[in-house]
């Protein structure tokens, strides 16, 4: 059972998700460092949400040659250890879902840590409810 | 320390290819607030009474929000400022989309384009690199195409670009500059003035770059104050549900709603036609999408699935192009009004101005003004779907009429003469969008007074309408007023408290990027919001009363260039329709003559000449006020124009 609902045809696109994403992570704003993308056609009428989902398979986690993925117990995000990274974009090249992203400048590979339970995209989305919190998830 | 607002701007000069970056002294953000403010400033000081709209001194200056590019709510607006040829005075358009947070991602707080190039180019920013490209195969080409092919040609799907269509490249007066595709910052010429200097786009790449904020964790604090104040508002699911058309059938049944070229102000039937409900229920509406960071979504993006129509795409339409291309040509097909909607986003054409400029054609055609010897045989109808889709475009390519029309309605009329003006919606040569001002009193007054023109763009007063437009308004009302029971669009008193106060939370709200629906339709983000908001992303300290008084600042600088061009208190006023003409479908609703007489409208404007320290026998602010605004050097030379300003008009103000 993924933590977040993502439902694609409420997403208005404004990407403020994205924007406090990377403020969360990095302490400044860069829309190529977001944990969450929001991938619209080149006139904004379809739109995919792509975020990790928690999904059963955790393909990520089983490509991963240097076992520098894991799946955080409370909450069941991927936890990454970069000291044990090898860069090989396996998991990034391996997830179906679009869950993990790649950090080209710094080379390592970025997914959702949920903020620790308090995830800042579900408090911009309030209103369109694009992003929420799986309500059976929420009572756990 | 790093900040939202740097002061960096990028310089390019298409005349001599020249690029440059300069920053600017603290005072642009301190005093002025960054974004709007900073540019009211540049342009005051790029430009003046001796640069012509269209000439290559002319400058563009496209300017995201101070808080632009961060997570606070609502705040991804852009302000692009020039001098207007249509008005020939200071001129802001503003515009939503993504290419604000684009720019911010570049580290550039300001772009200004100035010069002119000798072919068609567009410009390209990024982190890494700005150039000049040429851009001679897009030239003919309208805004879905020219987006797809730059794209295409850079090899990017996440460049941002604001771009013209035909209607600017062909110096059609009320040309927009569209940004990413559908979002326009239509009024006042953006666009010509991008066709005169041959450049077809601004192209930003994100890529590569970040946006900071001084203290992440008490602006991430402040940030969840100003959505949380803003979910709270009863207006927030009304703009998500329902965009700007939400009311426009209960605005005819009000009779409030222009229509026949502001001759009526109702329509016998098929207003629920150009409703947000009706977008919903007649199957078009595709998505809402919001703009940067946007929490209410308000835009609407349509399409036509079926019919004569079918394949029609674009945003929109808003309430303002369904009553200018629609309700004010008594047209109430909504597949029409969604077609003619695409035509001019693609085109890249103001929809106010063109609905406004039609209307008076077609009024100027049955009245025998315009013939049909002018139009080539045609016949100029009401509620005539032909019309408006031939007029549309023989105005884009400026063929036969259409080349007249293209100077819009001020100086249409002016050529065709023969008391033609008093039909001629427009104020200062700007055609006024689709309130109706003789039963709205702070509109009216905030429309004479605008810089701009008379639109809405500067100020939006929705609070007066008080219950009858949201529980919140009566309070906010008391809250500027002192008393709700001034929460009421037929009173005269107070207008000048209420429409001050409205435009120096505009302003600021400009300037730090917020929408306005974020702050004068949703009241939500009010100035204490905006306070800790822009403290914590730039570091310094500003009270609420500090970010108000930099608005009125804003405002008053603005009032000041124009009264530089030659402008006076003459030019405070109102489309001559609505100043001498009764607005017959309102007269039974309201206790008033329903008429904003020069006398009505001279009353409210005394008011608030007294209360801004203006003197109200030339509408200049007075030396002490500019001095306390710390805009004394504006002072020293409006001092040689005050004394004559009165006796004469510039050439925009001039009616017949």
């Amino acid at each position: 059972m993924s933590y977040l609902k993502l439902t694609f045809e409420n997403c208005s696109g404004c990407l403020g998700c994205e924007l406090a994403c990377s403020l969360q992570h990095y302490g400044y704003i860069d829309l190529f460092k977001s944990r969450i993308r929001i991938i619209a056609d080149e006139e904004m009428s379809d739109i995919e949400i792509h975020q990790c989902i928690q999904c059963e398979e955790r393909s990520c986690v089983s490509a991963c040659p240097a076992g520098a993925l894991s799946i955080n117990d409370e909450f069941g995000y991927i936890m990454h250890n970069g000291s044990i990274c090898i860069q090989c974009q396996k998991c990034f090249k391996s997830c179906k879902y679009h869950g993990v992203f790649w950090d080209e400048e710094r080379n390592y590979p970025l997914t959702c840590d949920l903020c620790g339970g308090d995830p800042q995209c579900v408090k911009v989305c309030k209103l369109h409810k694009a992003v929420q919190i799986n309500e059976k998830e929420a009572v756990r | 320390m790093r900040t939202s607002y740097n002061g960096r701007v990028l310089f390019v000069d298409l005349s001599t290819e020249k690029i440059w970056v300069q920053t600017l002294p603290d005072h642009y953000l301190s005093e002025y607030l960054g974004g709007r403010g900073a540019a009211a400033l540049l342009l005051w000081e790029l430009t003046g009474p001796e640069t012509k709209p269209l000439s290559k001194k002319n400058v563009l200056i496209f300017s995201p929000g101070s808080l632009t590019g961060t997570s606070a709510p609502i705040s991804g607006r852009t302000t692009i400022s020039f001098k207007s040829p249509s008005t020939g005075g200071y001129f802001k358009a503003n515009v939503g989309g993504y290419i604000g947070i684009a720019i911010k991602h570049t580290g550039y707080d300001h772009i200004v384009i100035k010069g002119k190039s000798n072919k068609p180019v567009y410009l390209y920013a990024g982190v890494d690199r700005v150039e000049i490209r040429d851009a001679s195969t897009l030239w003919g080409e309208n805004i879905k195409e020219t987006n797809r092919r730059i794209k295409k040609e850079l090899g990017n799907d996440d460049l941002e670009i604001a771009c013209i269509g035909t209607a600017g490249e062909n110096l059609c007066n009320f040309a927009s500059i569209m940004c990413s595709y559908y979002n326009a910052a239509a009024r006042g010429g953006g666009g010509t003035i991008m066709g005169s200097k041959n450049l077809k786009a601004m192209v930003v790449n994100p890529k590569g770059g970040k946006v900071y904020v001084s203290n992440p964790s008490d602006f991430t604090a402040a940030v969840q104050k100003g959505r949380d104040a803003s979910f709270a508002d009863s207006h927030a699911e009304e703009m998500k549900l329902w965009g700007t058309a939400a009311t426009t059938d209960q605005m005819c049944d009000a009779g409030l709603l222009p229509t026949y070229n502001f001759k009526r102000q109702m329509l016998k039937s098929g207003a629920e036609n150009l409703t947000g409900r009706h977008l919903i229920e007649g199957g078009y509406l595709k998505r809402s999408v919001g703009c940067g960071s946007c929490l209410f979504g308000c835009h609407r993006y349509t399409i036509i699935k079926e019919g004569k129509y079918k394949g029609t795409y674009s945003e929109g339409p808003e309430y303002e192009t369904f009553a200018s291309l629609g309700a004010n040509l008594g047209i109430t097909d909504s597949n029409v009004i969604l077609k003619a909607n695409e035509m001019a986003n693609n085109y890249g054409l103001d929809t106010i101005s063109l609905g406004g400029t039609i209307g008076w054609a077609i009024e100027s055609f049955e009245r025998g003004v315009i013939k049909q010897k002018d139009t080539g045989g045609r016949e100029l109808k009401w509620e005539d779907v032909e019309t408006l889709f031939f007029l549309i475009e023989v105005i884009v390519k400026r063929e036969g009429i259409g080349d007249l029309l293209a100077k819009g309605v001020r100086i249409a009329s002016k050529e065709v003469g023969k008391d033609s003006y008093k039909w001629a919606v427009q104020a200062r040569g700007l055609e006024q969008s689709r309130v109706e001002l003789r039963g709205a009193y702070s509109y009216a007054l905030a429309f004479a007074l605008n810089p701009r023109g008379p639109d809405h763009l500067t100020t939006e007063c929705l609070a007066e309408f008080g219950e009858g437009f949201t529980k919140e308004a009566p309070e906010i009302i008391k809250k500027i007023t002192g008393d709700k029971k001034y929460a009421h669009p037929y009173l005269f008193e107070k207008r000048a408290e209420i429409v001050s106060w409205h435009e120096d939370i505009y302003a600021a709200s400009d300037a730090l990027g917020y929408c306005a629906f974020a702050t004068t339709a949703c009241y939500g983000v009010d100035e204490d919001v905006l306070s800790e908001t822009f403290n914590t992303a730039t570091g310094l300290d500003l009270s609420p009363q500090d970010i108000m008084k930099a608005g009125r600042r804003i405002v008053t600088l603005e009032r000041c260039y124009n009264l530089r061009e030659g402008w006076s208190r003459k030019c405070d006023v109102l489309p001559w329709r609505l100043m001498n003409e009764k607005a017959v479908d309102l007269a039974p609703k309201q206790p008033n003559p329903a008429i904003m007489s020069p006398e009505n409208l001279g009353r409210m404007l005394d008011d608030y000449y007294k209360l801004n320290g203006w003197d109200p026998k030339n509408g200049f602010p007075k030396k002490e006020t500019l001095k306390s605004l710390g805009l004394g050097f504006a002072a020293s030379v409006l001092e040689e124009k005050k004394d004559s300003a009165m006796d004469s008009l510039p050439e925009s103000c001039q009616m017949g």
